[in-house]
C-alpha cells in the first residue's frame, strides 16, 4: 500500500503549484485552474485521511469540497465572462477598477 | 361643583386647540366669535362657583376638586404627591370672576380690533391658551399647579407680544420679557424647593393650616418668592420688560399686561400672605419695594410720548401700590386695588386701542390732539378710566388707593414712624399719577388737533364701542361697589379677608383723620389733574419746547433712568462678551479636537488606502502571508 506521507507529499506539491500558478499568471481562466488545483490537493489530504481514519467523514468532506468547487466554477466562469464582454480581455491587471 | 371646575379648565384649553388646530380655515369673525363665546361661559361658570362659595358657612369656603394624580415622587419622609385638581376659595374665585369677566369683554373687543389683521386665528388661539394658563395658576390646587399656569402665561405673553414677529422690536421685546420673567422663576422655584423642605406639601388646601400654625419662617423663603411676583408684576428692578412689551396688539396690553397677568405677583403673596407675615422682615421689603416702584415709574411716566408707554408705566406704578398694600399688611386691599385697577386700566388700554385703531396705528401722543371731537365716546369713556386712575372721587381708583394710603398712614400713626415715609411716597405718587394721566388725556383729546390731515379719525366699531361702555361702568361702580373703608362699607373685604393673613401691624384712624386724608388725596390729586391739563391744555408749542429743553432731570426721565442702558452694560454686554469667548473656545479647541481627529483618520486612511490598489495578486500575496501566519500560530 502506498504510505501515507506520499499522499500528503504530492497534495503538498500540488497546493504549491496552485498557488505559484495563482501567483504567476496574470490569466484569470489560468488563475482559476490554479484554485482548482488547490482545492483538489486538499480533496486528496481529505480522502487519503479517509482511507486511514475516518471513511465516511474523509469522503463526505471531500463530497463537499467538490459540490463548492463546481459551484464556484460556475460563479466565477460567469464573472470572467462578464469581464470579458466588458473590458475585451481577461487578463487580471486589466481590472483594477476597485483601486481605492 | 368638580363638574364647573373642570369645565373652567378645560374650555379654554379645548378652544385654544381648536383654534390653533383649525383656525386657519375659518375666516372672518368666527374665530373671535368662537374664542368670545368661550371666555363668556367661562365667566358664567366663574359666577356659579362664586354662588355656590357664597352659599357656604364662612370658615367652610372652599372646594377642594382632585382629577387625577399628577405624580408620586420621593422616598420614605421627603414624599412629594401632587394632585392635578382645583382649589376653589374666594381668593381663587374673585381672581377667576375678574379674569373672566374682564377677559370676555377683551375677547369681544378684539373681535372687531383684530379683523382686518392676518393671522387673528392665532392671536384667538394665543389668548385662550392664555385664559386656560391663567386660570390653571389661580385654581390650580398646588403651587407646582401655580407655577405651570405661571409659566403658561409667560409663554402667552412671549407669544403674544411677540404676535407681529415679523417686526424685529415685537419679536425682541417677546424675547426680553420672557428672560427676564425667567430671572423672577429661579426666586419661585427656590421658594417652592424651600416651602417642600419646610412643610412636606405644596398643596394650597394643605398648606393653610401649616403657614398658620409656623410662627416664624426664614424671610429669605419668602423673598424667593417675592423675586418671582416682581419678576411677573414688574417690580423694581425687574420691571423693564412691561414697558417694551407694549409691541404686542393693545387688547393683550389691556388684557395680561394691565389686567391680569401682572398680577398675578399679588395672587401670589395674597396666596403665601401667613408666609409672609411669618416671614419676619420680608414683608417691609415688599412695602419698600412696592412704594419704591410706584414713585419710580410715576416718574418716567411724566415724559413718555408713545400713549401705551404711559399707561404701561402707570401700570407698573399702580402695582407698586398693591405690593406696597401687601407690605403693609392690608392683603385686601391689595386685593381692592387689583381688582378695580383691572377694571379702570383696561378701560384705558382698550380706549387708546380705540385712539390707536382711528389713527392708523399712530401712537405718539405728540401727533395726537383735539380727538374728543372725532372720538366723543372714546374720550368719554377714557376720561372716566384716567379719573379712576388719578384716584378721583366717585370713581374706582379712589376708594382702592386711599384705603392702601389709610394703612400707611394709619400704621405710621400708631408708631411705626417709617411708615409715614411710605405713605408720602404713596401720596406723591398719587399727585404724580394724576399729572401724567391729565398730560395724556389732554394730550390725546384736549387742544388743538395734530393729527396727520390726511387721517380720518372714526369711532371704534360696535363690539369695540360696548366692551369700553361697560368696563366704563365698572370703573365708575367698581371702586364704591366693592368697599368704602371711612363708611365700613367693606363687602370684598369681608368677603376674601377670612382666607388671607391679619395684618402684623394692625392700626386704626380717628373717623375725623380718616377724612381729613381722604380730603387731602382727593385735593392733591384734583391740583395735580388741573395743572396737567392747564400745562398741556393751551398751546401746545410751548409745551413742547418745555418737553424738549428740559433739565437734565427731564431728559432722565425720557431715558426711563436709563435702566435699560444700565442693564445693558452690566449684564448684557459682560454676558454678551462671556458667550463670545465660549464660542471662541468652542470654535477653536472643541471643535479644533474633533477636527483633529478627523483629519488624524484621513491621514491614516491614506496610508492603508495604498494597499487597496486593485491588483488581484497583491490581495491573493497577502491572504496567503495571512493564511501562513494563522497556520504557525495554529501549529504552534
Amino acid at each position: 500500500m502506498v504510505p501515507q506521507a506520499w499522499y500528503f507529499l504530492l497534495s503538498a506539491l500540488l497546493f504549491g503549484l496552485g498557488v505559484a500558478g495563482f501567483a504567476a499568471r496574470r490569466n484569470t481562466l489560468v488563475m482559476f485552474m490554479s484554485v482548482e488545483l488547490m482545492l483538489n490537493a486538499a480533496n486528496l489530504v481529505f480522502i487519503a485521511g479517509a482511507r486511514d481514519y475516518l471513511p465516511a467523514r474523509g469522503s463526505a468532506c471531500a463530497l463537499f469540497v467538490i459540490a463548492v468547487a463546481a459551484a464556484e466554477v460556475a460563479v466565477g466562469l460567469a464573472l470572467v465572462l462578464a469581464i470579458f464582454r466588458l473590458k475585451k480581455s481577461v487578463v487580471a491587471d486589466d481590472v483594477r477598477e476597485l483601486r481605492a | 361643583m368638580n363638574l364647573v371646575a373642570a369645565l373652567l379648565l378645560a374650555l379654554p384649553l379645548a378652544m385654544a386647540a381648536v383654534l390653533g388646530l383649525f383656525g386657519r380655515r375659518l375666516h372672518g369673525k368666527l374665530p373671535g366669535v368662537l374664542a368670545f363665546g368661550m371666555a363668556a361661559s367661562c365667566f358664567g361658570l366663574a359666577v356659579a362657583a362664586f354662588l355656590h362659595l357664597r352659599g357656604l358657612p364662612e370658615h367652610a369656603r372652599f372646594v377642594e376638586a382632585s382629577f387625577w394624580r399628577w405624580m408620586d415622587l420621593g422616598v420614605g419622609d421627603s414624599r412629594l404627591a401632587l394632585d392635578v385638581g382645583v382649589y376653589l376659595d374666594p381668593l381663587s374665585v374673585t381672581w377667576t370672576l375678574f379674569i373672566t369677566g374682564v377677559g370676555s369683554l377683551i375677547f369681544l373687543y378684539s373681535i372687531a380690533y383684530m379683523e382686518h389683521e392676518e393671522g387673528a386665528w392665532r392671536y384667538f388661539s394665543y389668548l385662550c391658551l392664555f385664559l386656560f394658563s391663567m386660570l390653571i395658576l389661580v385654581l390650580g390646587e398646588n403651587l407646582v399647579l401655580t407655577f405651570l399656569g405661571w409659566e403658561g402665561v409667560g409663554l402667552c405673553s412671549y407669544l403674544l407680544i411677540g404676535f407681529d414677529y415679523g417686526k424685529e422690536i415685537a419679536a425682541r421685546a417677546g424675547r426680553k420679557a420672557f428672560i427676564v420673567n425667567r430671572i423672577g422663576d429661579v426666586g419661585f422655584l427656590i421658594g417652592m424647593f424651600w416651602t417642600w423642605k419646610l412643610f412636606g406639601t405644596l398643596g394650597h388646601g394643605e398648606m393653610k393650616p401649616l403657614m398658620a400654625a409656623a410662627a416664624t419662617v426664614p424671610p429669605l423663603l419668602a423673598l424667593g418668592y417675592f423675586v418671582g411676583a416682581c419678576g411677573k408684576s414688574a417690580q423694581l428692578p425687574l420691571f423693564v420688560w412691561l414697558p417694551d412689551a407694549m409691541a404686542g396688539p393693545t387688547p393683550v396690553s389691556a388684557l395680561i399686561h394691565a389686567a391680569t397677568m401682572v398680577t398675578a405677583g399679588i395672587y401670589l403673596v395674597l396666596r403665601l400672605s401667613p408666609l409672609f407675615v411669618a416671614a419676619d422682615w420680608a414683608l417691609d421689603v415688599v412695602a419698600w419695594v412696592g412704594a419704591a416702584t410706584a414713585l419710580f415709574a410715576g416718574l418716567i411716566a411724566l415724559r413718555q410720548r408713545d400713549i401705551k408707554r404711559v399707561l404701561a408705566y402707570s401700570t407698573v406704578s399702580q402695582l407698586g401700590y398693591m405690593f406696597l398694600a401687601c407690605g403693609l399688611g392690608a392683603f385686601g386691599a391689595a386685593a381692592f386695588h387689583v381688582i378695580t385697577h383691572a377694571f379702570f386700566k383696561a378701560l384705558l388700554f382698550l380706549g387708546s386701542g380705540a385712539v390707536i385703531h382711528a389713527l392708523h396705528g399712530e401712537q405718539d401722543l405728540w401727533k395726537m390732539g383735539g380727538l374728543k371731537h372725532h372720538l366723543p365716546k372714546t374720550a368719554r369713556a377714557m376720561t372716566v378710566g384716567a379719573f379712576a386712575l388719578a384716584g378721583i372721587f366717585p370713581f374706582a381708583g379712589f376708594f382702592s388707593k386711599d384705603e392702601i394710603l389709610g394703612v400707611a398712614f394709619a400704621q405710621g400713626y400708631a408708631g411705626h414712624t417709617s411708615r409715614y415715609v411710605l405713605w408720602g411716597m404713596g401720596v406723591l405718587t398719587a399727585a404724580l399719577t394724576a399729572f401724567y394721566t391729565a398730560r395724556m388725556m389732554t394730550l390725546c383729546f384736549g387742544g388743538t388737533s395734530r393729527v396727520d390731515p390726511h387721517l380720518h379719525p372714526h369711532e371704534a366699531p360696535a363690539p369695540m364701542a360696548i366692551a369700553l361702555q361697560v368696563l366704563m361702568v365698572l370703573s365708575i361702580v367698581g371702586g364704591v361697589g366693592l368697599g368704602f373703608e371711612a363708611l365700613h362699607w367693606m363687602p370684598l373685604h369681608r368677603w376674601i379677608d377670612p382666607v388671607l393673613a391679619a395684618a402684623p401691624h394692625p392700626a386704626h384712624l380717628p373717623a375725623a383723620l380718616n377724612w381729613g386724608l381722604m380730603a387731602l388725596a382727593m385735593m392733591i390729586a384734583v391740583l395735580a389733574w388741573r395743572i396737567g391739563a392747564k400745562w398741556y391744555g393751551g398751546d401746545f408749542a410751548p409745551a413742547r419746547q418745555a418737553e424738549l429743553t428740559a433739565p437734565r432731570l427731564a431728559k432722565v426721565l425720557l431715558g426711563r433712568f436709563y435702566v435699560d442702558e444700565i442693564y445693558a452694560a452690566l449684564i448684557v454686554r459682560p454676558l454678551r462678551f462671556l458667550a463670545e469667548l465660549c464660542l471662541e473656545f468652542d470654535r477653536r479647541v472643541v471643535d479644533g479636537l474633533f477636527r483633529g481627529a478627523g483629519q488624524l483618520s484621513a491621514l491614516l486612511a491614506t496610508g492603508v488606502r495604498l494597499a487597496q490598489n486593485g491588483v488581484v495578486h497583491v490581495y491573493a500575496f497577502w491572504m496567503l502571508v495571512g493564511a501562513v501566519i494563522l497556520l504557525t500560530l495554529a501549529l504552534k
